[in-house]
C-alpha cells in the first residue's frame, strides 16, 4: 500500500510538473488519439478557442465546431503519426479572430511500452511575427534593387552609346575609361538582378507561364553565350544532345537555369579545363547533366550549396566577390516546377570536379503554375 | 542631308503621345548591324530598363527616363516579327 502510494506520489509530481511546462508556454500543445480526437489540451488552447479541457476532451474538431484549414492537415499528420511512428512537421495559415496568422506543427509519436503508438502530441507555435519581419525584408530588398537598377542600365547604355562614337569621335583614353565604366556598371547590372530574382521567389511573386520549348536547340543558343568566356579560358566543351524533346516550361525560368549552372561550371573550371554538357530524355523527364573537372565540393558542403548566400572555401579561393545565391536561385526555380538538382563530387568521369544533374519534367504539373514572374516580351538584341 | 538633333525631352513627348494614341511614328537612328542610318517606321511596344527579358518596364512621366533606358517596338517594315530595342539616347529625331 505504501509502495503503491509512493509510485502515485511520483506520478503526480511528474503530472505536476508537466502541466507546470505546458501551461506556461505561449505555444499550443494538444494530445490527439488515433481518431483526431483530443485528449489533452493546454491552457493556450484553451485561451485561444475559447474552451475548457473538459469541452475538448475525447472530441474532435468537427464535434467542436472548429472548423478551418488546420484540421485536414492535422488529421494527414495524425494517421502520419500513427502509422509511420515519426514525428511530422508542417505549416498553415488561419484566420483568428479576423485576423491572418501562420502557425508551424510538429506532431510527436509518443510510444506503449510494446513500441505501438499511444497518442500524437502536437505543439504548435504561431510564427506570424516572424514571416512579417521576414516579408518586409524581402519587400524592402525588392524596392532597392529596383531602385538601384535603372539607373545602372541607365549608366551602361549611355556608356554604350558614347563608345559606339555616334556624338563624336572618343580618344584611346577616354575609350579605356568608358569601357570599365561599362564593365563595372555590368558586373553591378549582374549582382541586383540575382537580388531581385531571389526577393521574386521568396516574396512567391513567381508565375510559371509554360510554353512550348524545344529545349536542346534552347539550350544550344544559351551555350553559345559563353562562347567568348569559353575560348578566353581555353576550356574543351563537350556537348551531347541524344534526344529532341519538346518540354512545357517557362523560357524564362529555364533561361536562368541553364545560364546559372553553365556560369558555375565556367566560372570555376580551371584553364585548359574540362566541361561536358548533355541532354537526354528519361521516361517523362529531361535530364540536363553538366560536369567539370575544376575544384569541386566538400562532402560537408553538399547540402549547404543550395542555401541562399552560401560559397564554400574552395569557391571563394578561386573567385573572391559572388553573391551565393545562384545555385539557391535554380534550386527554388526547380522545386517550382517539380524538377530537382543533384550534385556529384568529384566527377565521375573525371575524378575531380562537379557533376550537376537537372531533372525537368517534361510537362509541369498544373498546382505549380498559379504564380509567376511578371510578364515580358521574348529575348531579343539592339538591333 | 545633315540631320538636326532634338531635345530627348522632346522625343519623350513623342512617344508618350505614341503610346497614348497607339498610332505608329518614326524614328531617325543611327547605322545597327541589320538596317542604314536612317528614318524608321515603328510600333511602340514600351520602355525598358534593359534589353528584354532583363530589365523593368518603365512609364513615360512617372518614372526616371534616362538616354541611357530602351525602348522598345516592332518594326512595321521588317520580314519578321521580332521586337527590337532601340537606346533612347541614340533617337536623333522623331515624328
Amino acid at each position: 500500500m505504501e509502495n503503491y502510494k509512493k509510485i502515485e506520489d511520483v506520478f503526480n509530481q511528474q503530472e505536476r510538473r508537466f502541466r507546470a511546462i505546458t501551461d506556461n508556454t505561449p505555444d499550443m500543445i494538444a494530445r490527439f488519439d488515433e481518431d483526431c480526437r483530443y485528449v489533452y489540451v493546454n491552457k493556450t488552447m484553451e485561451d485561444i478557442f475559447g474552451m475548457s479541457q473538459k469541452d475538448f476532451f475525447w472530441k474532435n474538431d468537427a464535434e467542436l465546431g472548429i472548423k478551418g484549414e488546420r484540421t485536414p492537415l492535422f488529421c494527414e499528420a495524425i494517421n502520419y503519426v500513427f502509422n509511420k511512428k515519426e514525428k511530422k512537421e508542417f505549416y498553415f495559415e488561419e484566420n483568428i479572430k479576423n485576423e491572418r496568422r501562420y502557425f508551424y506543427t510538429i506532431l510527436i509519436p509518443e510510444f506503449f511500452q510494446d513500441g505501438s503508438v499511444a497518442s500524437a502530441l502536437s505543439i504548435t507555435r504561431d510564427i506570424t511575427e516572424i514571416k512579417e519581419i521576414d516579408q518586409i525584408k524581402s519587400e524592402f530588398i525588392s524596392i532597392t534593387t529596383h531602385q538601384l537598377r535603372s539607373p545602372l542600365s541607365a549608366i551602361n547604355w549611355c556608356s554604350q552609346a558614347l563608345l559606339s562614337e555616334e556624338s563624336g569621335e572618343l580618344g584611346e583614353d577616354q575609350r579605356n575609361y568608358l569601357e570599365n565604366i561599362r564593365e563595372a556598371t555590368k558586373k553591378l547590372i549582374k549582382i541586383t538582378d540575382v537580388f531581385l530574382q531571389t526577393t521574386i521567389l521568396d516574396l512567391e511573386m513567381f508565375i510559371i507561364n509554360p510554353e512550348e520549348v524545344e529545349v536542346a536547340d534552347f539550350l544550344k543558343k544559351i551555350v553559345k553565350n559563353f562562347k567568348e568566356k569559353i575560348e578566353e579560358k581555353k576550356i574543351k566543351l563537350t556537348e551531347e544532345y541524344n534526344d529532341s524533346v519538346v518540354l512545357e516550361n517557362d523560357p524564362r525560368a529555364l533561361n536562368i537555369i541553364f545560364q546559372n549552372m553553365i556560369l558555375n561550371a565556367v566560372e570555376y573550371s580551371p584553364e585548359n579545363g574540362l566541361v561536358d554538357i548533355s541532354l537526354k530524355k528519361e521516361k517523362d523527364t529531361v535530364v540536363f547533366e553538366i560536369g567539370d573537372n575544376g575544384c569541386g565540393i566538400k562532402e560537408e558542403d553538399k547540402n549547404k550549396i543550395f542555401a541562399k548566400f552560401y560559397r564554400s572555401e574552395k569557391a571563394r579561393s578561386i573567385k573572391a566577390y559572388g553573391t551565393g545565391l545562384d545555385l539557391y536561385i535554380v534550386n527554388e526555380l526547380l522545386l517550382k516546377m517539380k524538377g530537382k538538382i543533384e550534385v556529384e563530387s568529384p566527377n565521375p568521369k573525371f575524378g575531380k570536379g562537379c557533376l550537376f544533374r537537372v531533372t525537368l519534367p517534361i510537362v509541369i504539373p498544373k498546382k505549380s503554375c498559379d504564380d509567376g514572374l511578371p510578364e515580358s516580351p521574348s529575348k531579343c538584341c539592339c538591333d | 542631308m545633315k540631320m538636326n538633333f532634338i531635345d530627348f525631352k522632346d522625343i519623350l513627348k513623342v512617344i508618350k503621345k505614341g503610346f497614348a494614341t497607339g498610332k505608329k511614328i518614326e524614328i531617325y537612328y543611327p547605322e545597327t548591324e541589320n538596317n542604314p542610318e536612317g528614318w524608321r517606321e515603328i510600333k511602340l511596344y514600351n520602355i525598358t530598363t534593359d534589353i528584354p527579358p532583363d530589365g523593368e518596364e518603365l512609364v513615360v512621366e512617372k518614372d526616371y527616363i534616362s538616354p541611357g533606358h530602351i525602348l522598345n517596338a516592332y518594326d512595321v517594315f521588317a520580314k519578321d516579327k521580332k521586337l527590337r530595342s532601340f537606346i533612347l539616347g541614340k533617337i536623333k529625331n522623331i515624328r
